[in-house]
């Protein structure tokens, strides 16, 4: 269980997260949403202990220090991979540092998303290289997966092929926590969706109650966010005079 | 081993009903038999990228209505008798007269123009 228990965090003037509060346990596939700026990648950072924040987060009980960070793994598009070292470099440095690191998986995955093992990361193209991330990232050995809009390099299908591998692969004691706008692609694909909105955290629900509700994912977060369909032919009309 | 190769989801219905439909115009259609597997729950939910809940919810479903049976560590097989296959095309029948004359009185037709319509509709359709 990964408990987010009333995190607060501040840059200077700007309140990026405040008081959010909520866990996520062993098998859960979630959604993180909300604007450029709302705090998700805040969230994650803090959840990671990449940075100082107020309230706690609790692993199983613990908070997240040296002796069970590797417990949590991240794929950002901040390319975290090393640029000079190959996809099978990658393999042997993991392998070495992660006891439990999937070998298995790592093969399969670098296999059926035809990564290039031999050659530097960073020779590769931009969206190789997020490939890459989420591949380590799910074959770290981690329990808590996070992935902060992994697949913004990635093209459709592509994009399509890593939802589906990850719900074949994933195994019970694994969770998924999976930060992006691309709301109307992730709604089959997640069980939860956490709506983030200027730091805090404005809902917590189910995919199922939401399909129960007899609305989509997508009209869900924008009626959530207060988002007005209408603002777009006002915009128009006052350019093109047109009121019809 | 069932395919799903033809199911395409639409949106505004849940996905776990509209396998339970898919399973069902199969059995009806022919095309899924008594005895038949279906792929286990984590490979159905991988080849339609949908959550392992939602393609757990539709077996639920599809035990209630004793369309499948469920072996612990094994798979799932369809159970279809002759009078199962009959209900689910009288069900499935319903469904369907139901949403095409709601969509007919929606439209301001009356009944015997409907009638009509079907009866000059009926030699052009192809089964």
């Amino acid at each position: 269980m990964l408990e987010i228990q009333k995190v607060s965090k501040r840059y200077g003037a700007v309140q990026a997260l405040s008081d959010v509060t909520f866990s996520v346990g062993p098998s859960e596939v979630v959604g993180l949403f909300g604007e450029n700026g709302s705090g998700k990648t805040t969230l994650m950072k803090s959840i990671l202990g990449l940075q100082s924040f107020k309230g706690i987060i609790l692993l199983d009980g613990q908070p997240v220090t040296r002796s069970n960070a590797n417990r949590l793994s991240f794929a950002s598009t901040e390319h975290s991979c090393f640029p000079f070292l190959t996809a099978a470099d990658h393999e042997a440095y993991y392998a070495k540092h992660f006891p439990k690191f999937r070998r298995e998986r790592y093969v399969m995955l670098t296999k059926f998303f035809e990564i290039p093992l031999n050659r530097p990361i960073g020779n590769l193209s931009y969206g190789i290289q997020s490939q890459m991330e989420v591949i380590l990232a799910l074959c770290q050995g981690a329990e808590y997966i996070l992935m902060d809009e992994p697949f913004v390099n990635y093209d459709l299908l592509n994009r399509e092929d890593f939802y589906k591998i990850i719900l074949g692969l994933l195994e019970p004691d694994e969770t998924i926590l999976l930060s992006t706008h691309l709301i109307e692609e992730v709604e089959g694909f997640i069980n939860r969706a956490l709506l983030i909105h200027e730091g805090k955290l404005v809902d917590d629900i189910s995919t199922e109650t939401i399909e129960a509700s007899g609305t989509s994912l997508i009209d869900y977060v924008k009626k959530t966010y207060g988002y007005q369909s209408d603002r777009v032919g006002q915009a128009l009309a006052e350019i093109t005079g047109d009121i019809g | 081993m069932i395919s799903f190769d033809t199911f395409h989801p639409v949106d505004g219905v849940p996905i776990y009903q509209q396998i339970l439909l898919f399973i069902k115009r199969g059995a009806v259609a022919g095309t899924i038999r008594d005895g038949d597997e279906l792929p286990s729950r984590r490979m159905l939910s991988a080849l339609l990228g949908i959550n392992p809940n939602t393609v757990q919810k539709a077996f639920h479903l599809l035990e209630d209505e004793n369309l499948i049976t469920s072996q612990m560590g094994a798979g799932s097989n369809m159970t279809l008798s002759e009078d199962k296959i009959r209900e689910l095309r009288e069900e499935l029948l319903a469904d369907d007269i139901r949403s095409i004359t709601a969509s007919l009185k929606q439209m301001g037709i009356d009944k015997a123009e409907a009638l009509r319509l079907i009866e000059r509709n009926w030699e052009d359709t192809e089964a």
